[in-house]
């Protein structure tokens, strides 16, 4: 599930000042409530439908880091990786957490996950995972990777936390794939979701991250999750549903409703745009250009509002 | 001509005599390779005679794998990284059916049959 981090006195802190206390200040009026940040009041929403709405936070997604990969278009993958988690270190103000939207590895080896704990590790944030299809490719199927990762989680390694009152869920959609189809989740998954979700106020934000796009971006190349709709049904009571995926290299954005959806740039290389290619594999840019197609994601809750998303590319074009 | 066009053709030719199966009754040969190109088994359909070792070699920058589906579930290769390749012995008549446990839009057929 997620790595602890290892703590680095070169990193600030969330130390608590004034600035800070009254960012997390709360006060209410004419039945609203209200943070102050940097001295602006912001609306948060209704009293007793905002009980999320503690204080501003943040959090980053990466995603894809395929460690271990090695072709043209993307040799040292290592170093991107490495670029990656240095422009993580220097956000402002510092993420509570990190998401890894999955393939963390390229082949499932247990040096190229030992080097990705050590590189993502350098980040010194608590980091919470699930797999992609390149982490499940052992003989049994996902068994390196729930030994890895798995502790505390539910079946195939799915889970969920709360941080700052936000409901995050990650969900795993890379095993058991159907000939032609796309990623699956499956009913046990499914089944443990209705049950994860049931108690919470429907003004809980949630955040879903997975491997595989919840949405069906291009079906020929798999770009999609076979019974993603059931899961959706399932959140569709909430205000705020944020889905995060990973799996086609490339930043995508759609709101439904009161479901966002985003995919994530990788920190390995990047893949052709849907359905302009013959295939999905590795699109290999000019050199110069490779870093402005990589990149991270930083995201900033402000209490009951909506999330505040940025892509940064590890390099501008 | 470009190192790319080469190299396409080149492909090209290895699956040449796995083409020529598509069109061919079943075949004494005790072994064919099939290319993974392109996302794409090549031959996808493939006819051979009992006791043909069928070679999958990737040349994809990409891994791939071999899962048998349904019955046929005991094939299953390791991830193979491009030049790698995977050998399964059919010993008997049969119908097998087989895809890409990473893509599984990518999917093969193999008749055994005498």
């Amino acid at each position: 599930m997620h790595d602890e981090s290892t703590p680095d006195a070169t990193l600030p802190g969330p130390r608590l000042n004034r600035r800070r206390a009254l960012q997390c200040l709360l006060w209410s009026g004419s039945g609203a409530l209200w943070a102050l940040r940097g001295g602006v009041p912001t609306l948060l929403g209704a009293i007793g439908e905002a009980q999320a709405a503690s204080e501003t936070f943040s959090f980053v997604q990466i995603s894809d880091t395929h460690v271990g990969f090695n072709k043209a278009a993307n040799p040292d993958t290592q170093a991107t990786l490495q670029l990656a988690i240095d422009k993580v270190r220097a956000l402002q103000p510092r993420p509570t957490l990190m998401l890894h939207t999955g393939d963390v590895s390229h082949l499932s080896k247990p040096e190229e996950f030992d080097t990705a704990a050590q590189l993502i590790g350098a980040a010194g944030l608590d980091t919470f995972y699930v797999p992609g299809e390149h982490d499940v490719l052992d003989a049994d199927g996902g068994a390196l990777w729930r030994q890895r990762y798995g502790r505390g989680t539910q079946g195939g390694g799915w889970y969920s936390f709360e941080q700052h009152g936000v409901h995050f869920i990650g969900l795993v959609n890379v095993l058991d794939f159907k000939p032609g189809g796309l990623g699956r989740l499956g009913s046990e998954q499914l089944d443990w979701l209705a049950r994860d979700v049931k108690g919470l106020a429907a003004s809980t934000p949630i955040v879903v991250f997975a491997h595989i796009p919840l949405w069906t971006i291009y079906a020929d190349w798999g770009w999609g999750t076979d019974d993603a709709a059931q899961a959706l049904a399932l959140l569709r009571r909430f205000g705020s549903v944020t889905v995060l995926n990973g799996h086609i290299h490339q930043t995508l954005q759609k709101v439904e409703g009161q479901v966002s959806f985003h995919t994530a740039f990788s920190t390995a290389y990047p893949q052709p745009a849907p359905g302009s290619a013959t295939n999905p594999g590795p699109l290999t840019v000019p050199a110069e250009r490779l870093r402005s197609v990589l990149g991270i994601r930083d995201i900033r809750f402000a209490g009951g509002s909506a999330p505040r998303f940025d892509d940064l590319p590890l390099a501008q074009a | 001509m470009s190192a790319l066009s080469l190299r396409c053709i080149t492909r090209r030719l290895a699956a040449l005599p796995l083409a020529l199966l598509l069109c061919a009754p079943a075949s004494a040969a005790t072994q064919v390779t099939v290319l993974i190109h392109d996302y794409a088994f090549e031959p996808r359909n493939l006819v051979i005679a009992p006791g043909t070792e069928v070679i999958w070699k990737n040349a994809d920058a990409v891994p791939h794998n071999i899962v048998g589906v349904g019955a046929d579930a005991h094939l299953r290769s390791p991830a193979l990284d491009q030049d790698d390749s995977y050998r399964s012995r059919f010993p008997s008549s049969g119908e097998f059916d087989y895809v890409c446990g990473l893509h599984p839009h990518m999917q093969g057929h193999i008749s055994v049959r005498p």
